[in-house]
């Protein structure tokens, strides 16, 4: 705004004269207490959209042409997971008699495990299991964490304490025992409590586990901005209208804070991916008949010397799957939140 | 210091406590005693209950869990007779502590050199192709690499042995399946860290003394860049113990991890229990010892 008020003033010749050939002069020039001129209100006008947050965001991204490149491969994935499995001949459960352990060939182009399932239509259902348990999982962490963290970081004193106590603990146990345990001990309970589960207890009990786990992370992360930004001129304002806390939360603070709560859910999907592929590896994750890519690896471990292939398609999808999210996490990074690259 | 140090350690302490609390009480949940698969009458299965004390109340039961726990008894194993889960504890961790400690030390001498040499030759050939190494270590989990090394030079090329650990060269793949992923993160750490020291006045007054690179680079930039890589260790140590799960499973390599996997497999809740325990105490002992290393490294950290 400043730089188009001195263009002005450049026109209007009078004003910067007065202004800069006498500046300890006390005398009033008449002409800058005049109305100001239509022309002088034109400048005031925008000349052009000013770029919210979100199309700065965008503009940095599109620049980024590692993260648009993974960008593309997780819409790949996703259409490969979710679309996949419809237009392939076969079902994930159904046996080709006569077609069994068959190397990558036309009609199976990952080929077929020992019991004549297709390994093409397998994984497809893999990667949906996967993609499915990292998103469920980034969103129970994002409303758990957020809310946590909100409330933690805006009204402080003991429930502050008590809060990051309590994160302290979670955060120095070693997750990957405390997910065994818990997923053991729930998965065994559910069985018995409730028989006939639809998406099997190990994927409900690995969902429970991630909860209790991994919001803490998340809640110190929004705690940290809510910290930042309560002590800004805004909040007082609000505060001074009368607005209630759970207000100010929602509408001023949560929205400002929008950056690195998406950042921070992103990065939270490879790694509860990555955790589920290392359960399913171990025979704790997603059990038959539902296969994740982390138990067909596990499947294919123990003929790895003959059928290289069982091992080598489930593999190569883990491994991309997480190396995309961690990339478009890092691109989403730079782009929503600049400040907080390493 | 003191103050510090007494602080951490009795939240470390309060922590093991809870962790092993949670794990006795979800341990509980799981339905069905531990002598149900053995074919019994009710009455003996009464007695075995009884002679293990199965058959008090759930805080008895606790509490004469916590008091054998402090004089070091962990109780029985279910699955492997006449073995308390101590004595599987004994003969199985020294294997895993090797390879464990193998791999750690292998992260650090390579992956500080490298991280050094990627901040130096910032921007060139040798800093990309670093840089890309690193990022494909990250995104591959161990057991993918270790599949993959295992099918590749063990059964393709024959060049190692696949099987256990009874000569020296059956450390090689699993000790680098392990490390990998810890070596990448100490090169980005450390390299970063190094980038963000190389601007400050300091070592500008440093340089400008006419001290060597080599003093500079040692002597005053390291100091603060190696704090993160300090800070990672803690993690390190967890991320190997884990690591060393699947890895001893692939290359059958009779150690803790691979008798952990075992035990869940058959549901030895005593063993599965026991070890739990024993890794979180090592874990949460790591940590308190980065803690307490990291403040001796950067005083102006005060608590």
């Amino acid at each position: 705004m400043s730089r188009k008020i001195s263009e002005n003033e450049k026109l209007n010749g009078s004003v910067s004269i007065g202004k800069y050939t006498q500046p300890m002069s006390m005398m009033l020039n008449v002409s800058d207490t005049a109305p100001a001129s239509d022309e002088e209100k034109m400048s005031r006008i925008k000349m052009r959209e000013s770029t919210t947050y979100w199309q700065d965001a965008y503009k940095r991204f599109m620049k980024n042409k590692v993260a648009l490149f993974s960008f593309g491969i997780i819409v790949f994935l996703a259409l490969f997971a979710f679309i996949g499995p419809y237009l392939s001949p076969y079902s994930n459960e159904q046996q080709v008699r006569g077609s069994e352990r068959l190397f990558p060939c036309w009609e199976h182009p990952f080929g077929t495990d020992n019991l004549g399932r297709d390994l093409l239509v397998r994984t497809m259902v893999g990667t949906r299991i996967s993609l499915a348990i990292g998103i469920f999982c980034s969103i129970i962490v994002l409303v758990i964490g957020t809310t946590v963290g909100a409330v933690s970081g805006y009204f402080g004193g003991w429930i502050d304490n008590l809060v990051m106590r309590v994160c302290e603990i979670i955060y120095s146990v070693p997750d990957i025992l405390i997910i065994i345990i818990l997923q053991i001990s729930l998965k065994n309970f559910l069985d018995s409590t409730f028989p006939n589960m639809s998406i099997g207890s190990a994927i409900f009990s690995i969902f429970v586990a991630f909860a209790l786990i991994y919001w803490v992370s998340m809640a110190r992360m929004v705690r940290g901005q809510m910290l930042a930004l309560k002590e800004r001129e805004y909040v007082l304002a609000a505060k001074a209208q009368g607005a209630s806390s759970g207000r100010i939360i929602r509408k001023h603070l949560l929205p400002n804070a929008v950056g690195t709560i998406i950042v921070t859910a992103m990065f939270q999907i490879p790694s509860a991916i990555f955790t589920e592929s290392f359960l399913s590896f171990m025979g704790l994750g997603a059990s038959a008949p539902l296969a994740s890519l982390g138990s067909l690896a596990n499947t294919a471990l123990s003929g790895l010397s003959s059928y290289p292939y069982l091992m080598f398609f489930p593999a190569l999808l883990i491994a991309l799957i997480i190396f995309s999210f961690n990339n478009f996490g890092d691109g989403l990074r730079d782009a929503l939140d600049p400040r907080m690259k390493e | 210091m003191l103050k510090f140090v007494s602080f951490r350690f009795a939240s470390a302490v309060v922590t093991l406590f809870i962790v092993i609390t949670a794990t006795f009480f979800l341990m509980f949940l799981v339905p069905g005693g531990p002598f149900l698969s053995e074919r019994v009458n009710q009455q003996t299965l009464d007695a075995m209950n009884k002679r293990y004390g199965l058959d008090k109340p759930i805080y008895v039961q606790y509490g004469n869990y916590l008091k054998n726990l402090l004089q070091g008894d962990m109780g029985i194993s279910y699955k492997r007779r006449g073995y308390t889960i101590t004595e599987i504890i004994f003969e199985k961790f020294p294997v895993s502590a090797r390879m464990g400690a193998l791999a750690i030390l292998s992260a650090l001498i390579i992956g500080i050199p490298a991280g050094i040499l990627a901040a130096y030759k910032r921007n060139t050939i040798i800093d990309r192709i670093i840089m890309v190494i690193c990022t494909l270590g990250i995104a591959l989990p161990s057991f993918i690499i270790s599949a993959s090394l295992l099918y590749i030079v063990g059964m393709h090329l024959k060049l190692l042995p696949t099987i256990g650990l009874a000569k020296p060269q059956n450390y090689i793949m699993p000790v680098f399946a392990l490390s990998l992923s810890p070596t990448c993160y100490i090169i980005r750490l450390l390299r970063s860290g190094i980038l963000d020291v190389q601007g400050q006045d300091y070592l500008k007054t440093a340089r400008s003394k006419g001290l060597s690179e080599r003093k500079v680079m040692f002597k005053h930039a390291m100091k603060n860049a190696i704090i993160p890589v300090i800070t990672y260790l803690g993690p390190m140590t967890a991320g190997v113990l884990t690591g060393s799960f699947v890895i001893e499973k692939i290359f059958s390599i009779p150690g803790l991890g691979k008798y952990f996997i075992d035990s869940i497999e058959g549901r030895d809740y005593t063993m599965i229990m026991g070890t739990t325990i024993f890794f979180a105490a090592i874990l949460i002992a790591a940590n308190l010892i980065v803690d307490i290393l990291y403040c001796v490294i950067d005083p102006r950290i005060k608590y």
